[in-house]
């Protein structure tokens, strides 16, 4: 668990994992504005988030299998938060506006091939957690 | 105690259009309207376009979150999840005021300024001979009353295999915005085996949208800012809330807002009108020699039953069965997209089995932009990260069809007013809603059509949505025309039998629900309705 404050902590962890890379403050001061109204993590969904923390790597692949296993799950309403968030951000415009050309192809290849390995591994570990 | 010729109940699209017409004869009009508005917003939106707006302004969560970040928090309801923040404005004090109850119905009502008029998509229709026949609705004076309204809001659209579905005969319609380089995939698809589609009772083309293109009475052009979802600050849109401002000026209209009419009472020719103070919450009276409702199907269900004390009465509901389905056109992934757009419906499919304009079924075609992809993510059967990746390379090719199918008198609708003592006015609309296997048979049979039109047209549909009944918000017929004079129907000139002077000029009086986007046709009845009133005061 890293040293300071996890909710301090979550919107910097959630905004690496969609950009890969750390979130400007504004992004995050946003985030723990809105998350004042969010209802608390469910029991499973602070273990998976707790698992996050220890693993990084394993929240893109806990994410796809909340999409399949558990969309009304808070850590993935939480994940889409900080999305909504960053997407309002002109800094992040590149991120959410449309590709195009033969990077748009190869973006979504790329990622239709990725997703169903990272849903499987996100099932498993959504499941043992449950 | 001032006496007006008439009030008006409702500032939405039919109160003001019936309002105007009113004046437009002489008469002194009072405007009763609850006209809850917001205006925080207008501020708050620069009149810039979406895609300016999105490279460059740091307070753009304000419009597309709410100033608050409140899109993020706990929803009110059903239904509301997909509006913009600008667009819940339209619900304020709803929860409050308008009580419903309902398992298997969302109803949608409003209390702003302009009604849910300000919400309209601004898709114009007028109904087909047959269309009209089986509402209960007189040919003649409806084709009248849909060139006055035409002239008055100014309508844009094309001359297409669709126009004899969508603005019809009438004249002095405007130019269609430029198309979408999407939509304009499927259309062209579409023409090159137009003949096949035809068969099927296929017909595409343009909507008619209340949208200028050119000026008009002091209101600019479109600028295609693609901010349609958001704000109407351009005025190029025709919202009700423009009429009424209008108005306010005319000698001859008042108009009295935080004001929810409760019920009226009629002895000897004159009307009383009792309405709740929604800032107070005292009673306020009005006296008239003319009331005419205009709150919306449900609304003036809602006032003629609490004016009669009723609890028991089953009121018979119209609403459009409704289905969205999100569409790919693969021939446009990655290609770009234009600077300038429109949110508004690009496209419109019919589907009229016999070609015959009796039986008709409608699907509006939206390209996907200015709703922001976040809205799309939690619905994909992805992780956020990666549903952001290959949105980011769909949104040029994906397209949303939103099927509106129409809808015959049933039994198996209907709503009934009961006590509820925590509500303000004590009482609440219960609504009942089921579907007939016939029907649902219909509709299915009919989805299955337009998915195998619209992918002939390069259109893939990924998922059939069908959210709650009642989530069209196309909702009429509560109190059904009749030649008959009975409780709870309305005269062919929308007077509420058993009552002399008291009239409905919302779409209460439908006797069938055409899958054609009806606001033209409430406009136009209520221009009529307006008429007839005029005709019985000078008489």
């Amino acid at each position: 668990m890293p040293q300071t404050r996890v909710e301090d902590y979550e919107p910097r962890f959630f905004g690496r994992y969609l950009l890969g890379h750390m979130p400007s403050e504004r992004a995050v001061n946003m985030y723990l504005r809105a998350s004042r109204s969010f209802d608390t993590l469910d029991d499973a969904s602070r273990r998976l988030m707790s698992l996050a923390y220890r693993y990084p790597w394993l929240l893109g692949a806990i994410d796809n299998g909340l999409a399949l296993k558990g969309k009304s799950s808070s850590l993935r309403f939480r994940i889409w938060a900080m999305s909504a968030i960053l997407e309002t951000c002109p800094e992040y415009f590149s991120y959410f506006s449309p590709v195009t050309g033969i990077r748009a192809a190869l973006k979504l290849i790329f990622a239709i091939l990725r997703a169903p390995f990272r849903a499987l591994i996100g099932i498993i570990v959504v499941s043992v957690n449950e | 105690m001032k006496r007006f010729d008439c009030i008006v109940v409702g500032s939405g699209a039919t109160g003001s259009i019936a309002a105007q017409a009113l004046l437009a004869q002489g008469f002194s009009v009072l405007m009763l309207d609850a006209g809850q508005r917001d205006l925080d917003f207008q501020s708050l939106i620069p009149e810039r376009s979406f895609m300016d707006l999105r490279q460059s302004d740091p307070e753009q969560y304000k419009y597309f979150l709410g100033p608050n970040l409140e899109t993020l928090g706990p929803q009110p309801g059903e239904g509301y999840a997909h509006l913009t923040p600008p667009r819940r404005a339209l619900f304020k004090e709803v929860q409050r005021f308008l009580r419903n109850r309902s398992e298997t119905f969302s109803a949608v009502e409003s209390l702003a300024f302009g009604g849910l008029g300000s919400g309209w998509g601004l898709g114009c229709n007028v109904f087909s001979d047959s269309e009209l026949q089986q509402a209960s609705l007189p040919i003649s004076e409806m084709r009248d009353a849909y060139q006055a309204i035409a002239d008055l809001i100014g309508i844009s659209g094309s001359a297409d295999d669709a126009s004899a579905y969508t603005h019809g005969g009438l004249s002095g319609v405007q130019p269609s915005v430029p198309l979408n380089p999407t939509a304009a995939a499927i259309l062209q698809s579409y023409k090159r085996q137009r003949s096949r589609f035809q068969k099927q009772g296929f017909q595409l083309g343009r909507p008619a949208l209340a949208l200028l293109t050119e000026a008009k009475d002091g209101r600019s052009p479109t600028t295609l800012r693609d901010m349609d979802f958001y704000s109407d600050a351009e005025r190029a849109a025709w919202r009700p809330w423009i009429l009424v401002d209008q108005l306010k000026r005319s000698p001859g209209f008042s108009y009295i807002g935080n004001s929810l009419v409760t019920r009226f009472t009629e002895r000897d020719g004159v009307i009383q009108v009792h309405a709740l103070n929604m800032q107070t919450l005292e009673n306020d009276s009005y006296t008239c020699a003319r009331l005419i409702l205009a709150v919306g199907a449900i609304g003036s269900a809602r006032i003629v039953l609490r004016s009669q004390d009723d609890l028991t009465t089953q009121l018979p509901l119209l609403c459009n069965p409704y289905t969205y389905m999100p569409c790919i056109v693969p021939a446009r992934i990655g290609k770009p997209v234009p600077d300038r757009d429109m949110g508004l419906a690009q496209l419109v499919l019919f589907h009229d089995r016999d070609n015959s304009h009796t039986d008709i079924a409608q699907a509006s075609l939206y390209t996907y932009r200015s709703l922001l992809l976040f809205r799309l993510m939690s619905e994909m059967p992805l992780g956020i990260r990666d549903a952001r990746i290959i949105l980011q390379a769909l949104t040029p090719a994906l397209v949303i069809a939103g099927i509106h199918h129409p809808q015959q008198q049933s039994t198996l609708t209907y709503l009934v007013r009961e006590l509820d003592a925590t509500a303000p006015t004590g009482d609440r609309i219960a609504i009942s809603s089921a579907e007939s296997e016939k029907d649902y048979n219909n509709r299915e049979h009919r989805e299955r059509c337009f998915i195998r039109a619209l992918r002939s047209m390069g259109a893939w549909t990924i998922k059939r949505v069908h959210p709650r009944r009642g989530a069209s918000i196309h909702y009429a017929g509560t109190l059904p025309y009749s030649t008959q004079e009975k409780d709870y129907s309305l005269n062919p000139d929308g007077r509420l039998h058993k009552h002399k002077n008291v009239f409905v000029a919302d779409g209460s009086g439908f006797t069938f629900l055409p899958a054609k986007g009806l606001t033209l046709s409430l406009m136009a009845n209520a221009h009529r309705v307006a008429k007839a009133v005029g005709l019985t005061m000078r008489s």
